[in-house]
């Protein structure tokens, strides 16, 4: 096979695993929506003041800051730069496991105060949203320790940037799930 | 995005992470100082910014009609190559 057929292929299956990757993330983003616009059907525009608005902060800015040490992995890996690829994505990491404990902190805090136990209604939309984002920011964790693990092993070659691509960009997702869950759960007044 | 620009890519990101800093902190402003409609509409305008913002500067998704355009001729230019060759050997 001529290199320039290796290459046409090559770039036909990148841009067929972008097309995929996206018509997933735009399944997934119409997921939120639907639970979004719960809260306002369950519980109205308001927030009750038991809410930690210092930890929902916090939490968005680890977000934030993991997105943009996400961003650097896959700059570093369209570079071929390993060493930057491994720091950053073992950062991410970091940040993600951090964002976790604060979620569990935060169901914690919600299970002292009776207005956000699970069983009522502003309990049922925080929980059922921090939860399921919560699912998706482990499944981020996990999908970027593989690709960690991988790129660590040198099981990637060096010329295709797509795992990293990929996973970062699921990665981005859960931050663009977040820029819409925290106005909708603590910011409303 | 370029493969060559490293630290002019490394430098978009953090004025991306500003910018949305930034936006964080009028959202936090706007639940404070603002009531009613107003505020509603600011936290939706300025998530709906940050959204837009990861999208486009992190998600990359301009690039998202190339691909698509990129994998149609790529179809439609192999069934070409196809139908010339099946055409090239009936001759």
């Amino acid at each position: 096979m001529t290199t320039e057929i290796k290459n046409n292929l090559r770039d036909f299956e990148l841009n067929l695993n972008r097309l995929g990757l996206w018509l997933f993330i735009v399944s997934d983003i119409s997921f939120f929506v639907a639970l979004v616009s719960s809260r306002f059907f369950i519980y109205g525009t308001s927030t009750p003041s038991e809410i930690n608005q210092i930890l929902g902060l916090s939490l968005t800015v680890l977000l934030l800051i993991s997105s943009l040490t996400a961003y650097r992995a896959e700059v570093a890996s369209m570079n071929q730069n390993k060493k930057m690829v491994l720091k950053n994505l073992l950062i991410t990491m970091i940040i993600g496991m951090i964002f976790l404990v604060g979620v569990a902190f935060e169901w914690n805090v919600a299970l002292h105060h009776e207005v956000t136990w699970p069983s009522k209604p502003f309990g049922t939309v925080l929980f059922t949203l921090t939860g399921v984002h919560a699912f998706h920011v482990l499944t981020g964790i996990l999908a970027l320790l593989i690709v960690f693990y991988l790129t660590a092993v040198d099981k990637i070659d060096s010329n295709n940037s797509w795992p990293v691509e990929g996973v970062v960009k699921w990665w981005h997702l859960v931050d663009v799930a977040w820029v819409a869950i925290y106005p909708t759960l603590y910011l409303l007044s | 995005m370029s493969t060559n620009n490293l630290s002019k890519n490394l430098q978009k990101g953090w004025v991306v992470i500003l910018a949305l800093f930034i936006l964080t902190m009028f959202e936090f402003a706007a639940a404070v100082f603002l009531e009613g409609k107003i505020q509603i509409l600011g936290l939706f305008f300025s998530g709906l910014l940050k959204a837009i913002i990861i999208l486009q500067s992190f998600m990359h998704i301009g690039q998202l009609s190339k691909n698509i355009s990129n994998l149609w001729w790529g179809i439609v230019l192999t069934f070409e190559d196809e139908e010339d060759e099946e055409e090239e050997e009936e001759d």
